[in-house]
């Protein structure tokens, strides 16, 4: 049964990253970069990195509380999985290139994060498209309920 | 690919030596374009919430609502066709009961008439002439009433 209901919040690893994320990049934004992301990325792409960490984390936790509309806060945290996918995989990237043999275990469960942001963004913009797509409240039942 | 290299740097994934300049070129270009698309990604999307606001009018319980309907219409359709069974088949009923009542009636019938014959028979001033005469008129009330007669061929 393909049957889904569309259910917010329901996602300790996802929630567990996303509250991580910003605190991860303000300390680095404050405290400088670690040597691996240093060596590899120039200073501008680094600076967007860290505050792309912070926004996504921030808007990822924004979505997962947004008190609104529904489709609203989904839609927030769709962002938020997109930038924090974009931002985990450049992590990735720079560890796997630059760390060898030696940084297979943060690679594994970066590249996992990553993997994860992808997955659920997603699972949120199918979820976003069965929100916009025309209702249709089961047109050969209308009326038939007393 | 295999690199067969006794020097001691072992990274084996690298390409040996002008990699080191040139990977962390491809590598930035890598890192931009996936850094922007996903920027840009993320961006478009609160921009596109903020937009099309209005364009989310079904909440989520309205999807809700939406699969319960659709989980509930087999059911209901089952259902419908139950009751439309059990509506032919209450019909079936009340025929086959006014059948069995209309046979009752006239088994009633009959025995009344065996036990009139039987008292005309052995009555003890009982002559045959007026025994047939009331045999005739019986039968012919019978017949003109048709009652016993239609009944065999009832449905079914």
């Amino acid at each position: 049964m393909r049957k889904r209901l569309i259910w917010r919040n329901r996602r300790p690893f996802q929630n567990a990253v996303v509250f991580t994320s910003p605190m991860c990049g303000t300390v680095m934004l404050i405290l400088g970069a670690p040597p691996t992301v240093a060596v590899a990325m120039p200073e501008p792409i680094r600076i967007g990195w860290q505050l792309g960490l912070i926004i996504a984390g921030l808007i990822g936790i924004a979505g997962l509380l947004w008190p609104g509309r529904y489709a609203t806060g989904l839609g927030l945290e769709l962002a938020s999985m997109l930038m924090l996918g974009a931002v985990t995989s450049m992590y990735a990237i720079t560890l796997g290139v630059g760390g060898g043999l030696a940084a297979v275990t943060s690679v594994s469960f970066t590249t996992a994060v990553a993997f994860g942001s992808w997955w659920r963004g997603g699972e949120l913009l199918h979820d976003l498209h069965r929100l916009v797509e025309p209702q249709r409240p089961a047109p050969d039942l209308a009326g038939e309920f007393p | 690919m295999t690199a067969p290299t006794p020097p001691p740097p072992p990274p084996p994934p690298p390409p040996s030596t002008d990699a080191a300049a040139a990977a962390p070129q491809w590598l930035q270009v890598v890192l931009s374009v996936v850094g922007v698309l996903g920027g840009a990604g993320g961006f478009a999307t609160i921009a596109a919430v903020v937009v099309k606001r209005g364009k989310f009018r079904a909440e989520a319980a309205d999807v809700l609502t939406d699969t319960a309907l659709t989980l509930v219409q087999p059911m209901r359709i089952r259902m419908a066709e139950l009751e439309a069974e059990a509506q032919t088949i209450r019909e079936q009923l009340r025929a086959s009961n006014e059948r069995s009542h209309r046979l009752q009636a006239s088994i009633t019938q009959l025995r009344t008439m065996l036990d009139r014959w039987y008292a005309l028979i052995f009555a003890p001033e009982a002559s045959l002439p007026a025994i047939r005469s009331t045999i005739r008129e019986d039968r012919r009330r019978i017949q003109t009433s048709g009652e016993v007669r239609a009944e065999p061929t009832g449905d079914r």
